[in-house]
């Protein structure tokens, strides 16, 4: 998938879709949250230690639905960094079959502080690797 | 239990142990859920209010949802939803999780969420009924809130 350096490989379940036969919106959200978390595998966060002192919070979501998913639907879902902020970040998404693009989306991620309570600067070492797999600036 | 002020349609929602992530947060994945819930509640009392023979077919076009304070296991969320503006095909919902407080309500999350109403057989979309017009503005005259583009 062009433009997005992580990709996972998702299967549209059966307990996925609803009474119109129709892969459920929520379902969309949770394949975007697979892509991020393979992301954040990547570059060091949700390691063995779990979720760390501080971590990449969720502080807001949006998906756009452009087509419909169905039953055994073989999917790609596709996530990058579309901005690093200070002490937040912009994640875009994209879920498609084949070549159609079924829903794009975004998130707005806090670097928290578990222990302060409180949102603290990304440090340097994640912002590098986030932008070793972006190979861009950001 | 008494709705969250402004909002026309509450729906109490309890956050069950596996809707709990790793973090013992209830997951993002739903509240979209619950907002779902509430806008299928929400259409169902605007039935209750003028009767809307058919529902017709919505689909939705977008949704966006601000996290604004963590939900935990056991908790009971007010889902609510309300109608900001009727186009001709869509119809623009805005939407909002609530846990009872001291002095009222406190807002743990909002959203939006935009749904077309679409003919299938047509494969294409369809204008929203007088009647689902009507409901709706009926359902949101009773907290005094008067809807664009009814």
């Amino acid at each position: 998938m062009k433009g997005y350096p992580v990709v996972t490989e998702e299967k549209v379940r059966y307990g996925d879709l609803d009474p119109f036969g129709h892969l459920n919106n929520v379902a969309f959200i949770r394949f975007f949250e697979q892509v991020r978390v393979a992301y954040f595998a990547k570059i060091g966060l949700w390691g063995e230690g779990g979720r760390g002192r501080c971590n990449l919070t969720l502080a807001e979501t949006s998906c756009r639905f452009l087509a419909e998913g169905r039953w055994d639907d073989r999917l790609r879902c596709g996530g990058r960094f579309a901005k690093l902020g200070n002490r937040s970040a912009h994640m875009e998404y994209r879920l498609a079959r084949g070549r159609e693009v079924l829903a794009e989306g975004t998130a707005a991620l806090v670097y928290f502080d578990f222990v302060l309570g409180r949102a603290v600067p990304i440090p340097l070492v994640l912002r590098r690797k986030i932008r070793a797999i972006e190979g861009r600036p950001l | 239990m008494s709705a969250p002020p402004g909002w026309p349609s509450a729906l109490p929602m309890h956050v069950r142990f596996s809707d709990c992530d790793m973090l013992g947060h209830m997951n993002n994945a739903r509240f979209i859920s619950f907002y779902e819930e509430a806008r299928v509640a929400y259409l169902k009392k605007a039935g209750e209010l003028v009767p809307i023979a058919d529902y017709g077919n919505f689909i939705l076009l977008s949704i966006s949802c601000r996290f604004i304070s963590p939900a935990r296991f056991g908790e009971v969320l007010h889902a609510c939803a309300r109608v900001a503006k009727i186009g001709n095909s869509s119809v623009e919902f805005e939407q909002a999780l609530f846990r009872p407080a001291q002095d009222g309500f406190e807002k743990v999350a909002e959203g939006t969420a935009v749904v077309v109403a679409f003919d299938y057989a047509r494969n294409e979309k369809a204008r929203v009924s007088d009647a689902i017009r009507s409901g709706m503005k009926a359902l949101e005259a009773t907290v005094g809130h008067e809807v664009a583009g009814a």
